[in-house]
């Protein structure tokens, strides 16, 4: 038993070192987000310093990066949940229904991930610059729906997998539509996965760069946008405003996350 | 409703959706990798036809780009995979339980949430040789200073440790909720033969959880093929050209610099010709592996 | 089950309808885009502008992007005609390709006359000015200044540097890593970095980019030295990779001996927030080189877009605007709240709010500087291209120099004016 304890520490430590890797570059971060410009640049580093609250009260004076900030809380769940109603049915559909060319299509959707950004960033900066939708919300979100659905889709065809065929199939026996087999069985028996993969697509689309550069400007402008402008004043980097700036729009997808994590499964399985 | 109404009614909005998003830019793109299109001059847009294309195969800096990309990719998918789902994910579901557990998970998931082109600079000034924590705590051990960022053998390397430190943390993440799926029964029939611990993972664990990590697999690779903004913030592709992937020689040629919107195009397509190539080649090799 | 789809749609349409309202935002009032990237002074300047818009009754919206990406995106929406933006940032290397492609309006049209055009430096809108046209109004520029550490010039007896040869003999009198390196130089690639630091060198040395029949000729002799001159800095510095901002940081941290550097950074250096040397440096002009001392000369300036102006009334407005931003008030706020440098007038540069903001070794440094500046680089619209190309170059070159591996100058350049005559067509 001892020697099971012993184990159990020793393995202990080691996860506490790991969390440590995770950690320790946000935690010098969060440190240097107090920092006046001369503790950040001095060396030997500094660990001890007067804290200082200039870095954050100048990132929260930018309005450009609370709108981003803004923008991106409205414009990434929203994609998300056009990706969840339009990709999660059909991931379902690949999963259960045996139709024809159903894995060239499939192939198809993993590949619209294919396209490098700067071929594609042109094209819809034109077809966007046409219709005047140039910086707008729904241009983004539009734009961003191919990176949700396809992701959704190539994602959660798995998910369904791994749900047992014998409940769905007892449902049909009992009478249930195919629409309330996938909705009232399918799903629910699926959802802690699927909840998994859309913090993956949360991640990809908040962190998503280069076509949300080319196709907004100012109104719609995303926070990995804004942030990208603000990393360089001038030619100057701002360490200690980039500091505060990582860890203030860190702490919204956070909350989120953290919400994915741990009360979005409950909710699922209550209903 | 039907079985068939109801792949009617989800099927039909979402491969319109996805037609229209994905073939408009799509064949624009490859329209304009057929034209002399320059954002800088003012001149007629006129057809060249395979000239691009033929331009390209010369092009030693895109032959370079090309290997950049390659290694890129199989160095981060390689390590983030390897280290996510092979060591942190059976480390932490096996020895962290409860609200632990949740903990764990919710650590995990921070490195891929920062806004990473802030991360990047923070990056930069923590590898730098002169000044930067890295070769601080290194000189303790007699060490360096490494010029982690300036050597050109060196710095494909260290950005890509970036990359991987933000990325197996989230991948061994999803592996935990995917194992978490996992029927009890199956593991503990597998403890009762007395298996040892990486036996069962080997053998019985994962390959429950092969197919839809392969999904997260295959999307890593997607990603690795066009993460753009960490080389740029941290090399700018460079030291020289040691780190210009292909995606960053495309931004060059074709947004940033230089303006040649039709060459970049018509790298990109290439780019579009070899990425499914080789997918197919690694998705054909899994699935009769994985069989 | 009809319900549920019925409540899918619903949620999908009541999105559509939260959002598109956004979309019509009908306005009489003039509103003026500018595309600009994040300054300190913007920041400030920022906080005036109601007055101006209250006075005009125009809005005015700023859209902030990092220099480069700053770049891409004007000449995105010039090209592509998209005319998202009424006032351009602009700067000397893409002045010649928008005027090449009348994509700005000229300037002196439509600046008013009551924010006296005349008063601003002359060798810095000379730099805004192709073919005689000047198309933008200059609000900052940068030339080089010498920056040494006093402290330790006096302890070991040492004198201000004249001459280039007696500059680096200096760098390697101090040049002992990891405590102290003798200077640091950029060696990073891309606009703004290496081949802008370079590009006087080369000329100090009696190389030149263009021949007199306009064919690229910097792998000329000179042009050798010049690279090897720039090389031995290299390698007393603390990277060769670093960027406009690293180096002047490791001189700030106390890491660096001497070093000759953008006049700008001097509002970080005297801060004390900013610097740990800030009161332990002397100013001089910059060393000379065989063929005299050159500092390099970059400006900044706002000039008008053709597409983002279809009628006269935005064109007046824009004019107003850029009228009002480098208006004399606004350059001596900017000299009062500590950012004096980013000023192009010479009212304000003789004035005596910044006799009072800066040291009088540092403002008779930058006068000397004033006198010897000089645009370095290709005022031609390929340059950013040739440019960049050539920054790659000296980044390899350099990397190999720090890490002690074989390198070839000639080679290397050799390299880079190939790719320039095949971008100048001249093959």
């Amino acid at each position: 038993m001892a020697r099971v304890n012993g184990k159990d520490i020793f393995y202990k430590i080691i996860i506490i070192l790991v969390l440590l890797i995770a950690l320790a570059p946000i935690l010098w971060m969060f440190l240097s987000s107090f920092k006046s410009r001369v503790d950040i640049i001095s060396y030997p580093p500094k660990f001890i310093f007067t804290p200082v609250m200039d870095n954050y009260k100048r990132v929260l004076q930018m309005p450009t990066l609370m709108h981003g900030l803004r923008n991106s809380l409205t414009i990434v769940p929203i994609s998300l949940l056009l990706g969840f109603i339009f990709g999660v049915p059909v991931g379902y559909i690949f999963a259960r229904i045996k139709f024809k060319r159903s894995a060239d299509l499939r192939f198809f959707i993993l590949s619209l991930r294919f396209m490098p950004p700067v071929a594609v960033a042109l094209p819809f900066f034109l077809i966007w610059m046409r219709l005047g939708l140039l910086d707008t919300i729904p241009a983004v979100i539009f734009t961003y729906l191919t990176i949700a659905i396809s992701t959704m889709i190539w994602l959660t065809i798995e998910c369904f997998k791994q749900v047992p065929v014998e409940c769905e199939e007892a449902a049909h026996l009992e009478g249930c539509t195919q629409f309330q087999v996938f909705s009232r069985i399918a799903l629910p028996l699926a959802i802690p996965s699927i909840l998994g993969m859309c913090i993956f697509i949360f991640i990809l689309l908040w962190n998503e760069f280069f076509l949300a550069f080319v196709i907004t400007s100012q109104r719609a402008v995303t926070m990995p946008v804004a942030s990208a402008a603000f990393a360089v004043v001038g030619m100057e980097v701002p360490w200690g405003q980039i500091c505060a700036s990582v860890i203030l729009l860190s702490i919204p997808p956070l909350i989120l996350s953290y919400f994915f994590v741990k009360f979005l499964p409950y909710f699922f399985k209550v209903s | 409703m039907t079985r068939k109404q109801f792949f009617l009614v989800f099927m039909i909005p979402t491969f319109i959706i996805l037609f229209f998003l994905a073939f408009y830019p799509l064949l624009n793109a490859f329209y304009y990798s057929l034209q002399n299109w320059d954002l800088r001059s003012s001149r007629p847009i006129r057809f060249v036809g395979l000239k691009n294309y033929i331009q390209l195969f010369t092009d030693a800096r895109f032959l370079n780009s090309l290997r950049i990309s390659l290694l890129w990719s199989v160095i981060t998918v390689g390590f983030s995979v390897f280290f996510g789902a092979g060591l942190l994910a059976p480390l932490i579901n096996d020895n962290a339980k409860g609200s632990f557990r949740t903990i764990c998970l919710f650590i995990f998931i921070i490195p891929a949430l920062l806004p990473r082109v802030g991360a990047a600079y923070m990056w930069r000034l923590m590898y730098s040789s002169s000044i930067g924590i890295i070769n601080y705590f290194l000189s303790f051990f007699g060490i360096g200073p490494i010029g982690f960022l300036e050597n050109p053998s060196y710095a494909l390397y260290s950005v890509a440790a970036i990359d991987i430190w933000q990325w197996s943390f989230l991948i061994a993440a999803l592996t935990i909720i995917l194992l978490q799926d996992i029927p009890k029964e199956i593991i503990e029939a597998g403890s009762l033969d007395g298996a040892k611990r990486w036996q069962l993972y080997r053998f019985i664990i994962f390959p429950v959880i092969v197919p839809p990590f392969l999904s997260i697999f295959f999307i890593k690779m997607m990603e690795s093929l066009r993460s753009f903004d960490f080389i740029f913030v941290l090399t700018a592709g460079g030291p020289g050209v040691a780190t210009e992937t292909l995606d960053m020689y495309a931004y060059w040629q074709g947004i940033g610099s230089a303006g040649r919107v039709s060459y970049a195009s018509s790298m990109s397509i290439v780019m579009l010709v070899i990425t499914i190539i080789l997918i197919t080649i690694v998705w054909r090799g899994l699935v009769r592996w994985h069989e | 089950m009809k319900k549920s789809l019925f409540v899918l749609l619903l949620i999908t349409i009541t999105m559509s309808l939260l959002i598109i309202p956004g979309l019509a935002s009908a306005q009489n009032k003039i509103t003026i885009n500018v595309l600009t990237q994040p300054r300190r002074e913007w920041e400030l300047l920022e906080q005036y502008l109601p007055e101006f818009e209250e006075k005009e009754n125009i809005d005015v919206v700023f859209h902030y992007f990092a220099e480069l990406e700053r770049r891409s995106k004007s000449r995105l929406d010039a090209s592509t005609k998209a005319g998202q933006y009424q006032v351009y940032y602009i700067d000397e290397a893409n002045v010649a390709e928008f005027a090449v492609n009348n994509w700005l309006i000229p300037i002196k049209d439509y600046y008013p006359e009551e924010y006296d055009f005349a008063d601003f430096s002359e060798p810095l809108v000379a730099v805004l000015t192709f073919n005689d046209i000047t198309y933008g109004a200059p609000m900052t520029f940068e030339g080089n200044v010498m920056f040494y550490r006093k402290d330790l010039f006096e302890r070991d007896g040492i004198a201000v540097p004249q001459t280039l040869d007696e500059y680096l003999e200096v760098v390697k009198h101090f040049h002992n890593p990891p405590e102290l390196y003798g200077t640091a130089v950029r060696g990073l690639r891309g606009s703004g970095m290496n081949v802008w630091r370079f590009s006087p060198y080369l000329k100090m040395f009696g190389g030149q980019y263009l021949d007199e029949n306009g064919v690229p000729a910097f792998n000329s002799p000179e042009a050798v030295k010049a690279v090897e001159y720039y090389i031995e800095l290299i390698k007393h510095s603390p990277s060769p990779t670093l960027s406009w901002s690293d180096a002047m940081d490791n001189f700030n941290a106390g890491k660096v001996a001497i070093v000759e550097y953008a006049n700008l950074k001097m509002d970080y250096t005297m801060d004390p927030k900013g610097s740990v040397v800030y009161d332990k440096v002397g100013y001089s002009k910059p060393a000379a080189g065989p063929m005299g001392a050159i500092s390099n000369t970059a400006v900044h300036g706002l000039g008008i877009s053709v597409a983002g102006c279809p009628t006269e009334e935005l064109k007046a407005a824009a004019g107003k605007f850029i009228g009002w931003f480098t208006s004399k008030e606004n350059e001596i706020r900017k000299v009062v709240a500590g950012s004096g440098l980013t000023n192009a007038r010479k009212s304000t540069f003789a004035s005596s709010e910044f006799a009072a903001a800066y040291p009088a070794e540092f403002v008779e440094a930058q006068v000397e500087m004033m006198k010897i500046q000089q645009m370095c680089i290709l005022q031609i619209p390929e340059w950013p291209e040739i440019g960049d190309y050539l920054g790659i170059k000296l980044e390899e070159l350099f990397t190999k120099a720090y890490a002690g591996q074989s390198y070839d100058i000639q080679a290397a350049l050799d390299d880079a004016v190939a790719y320039a005559k095949e971008v100048l067509g001249k093959k």
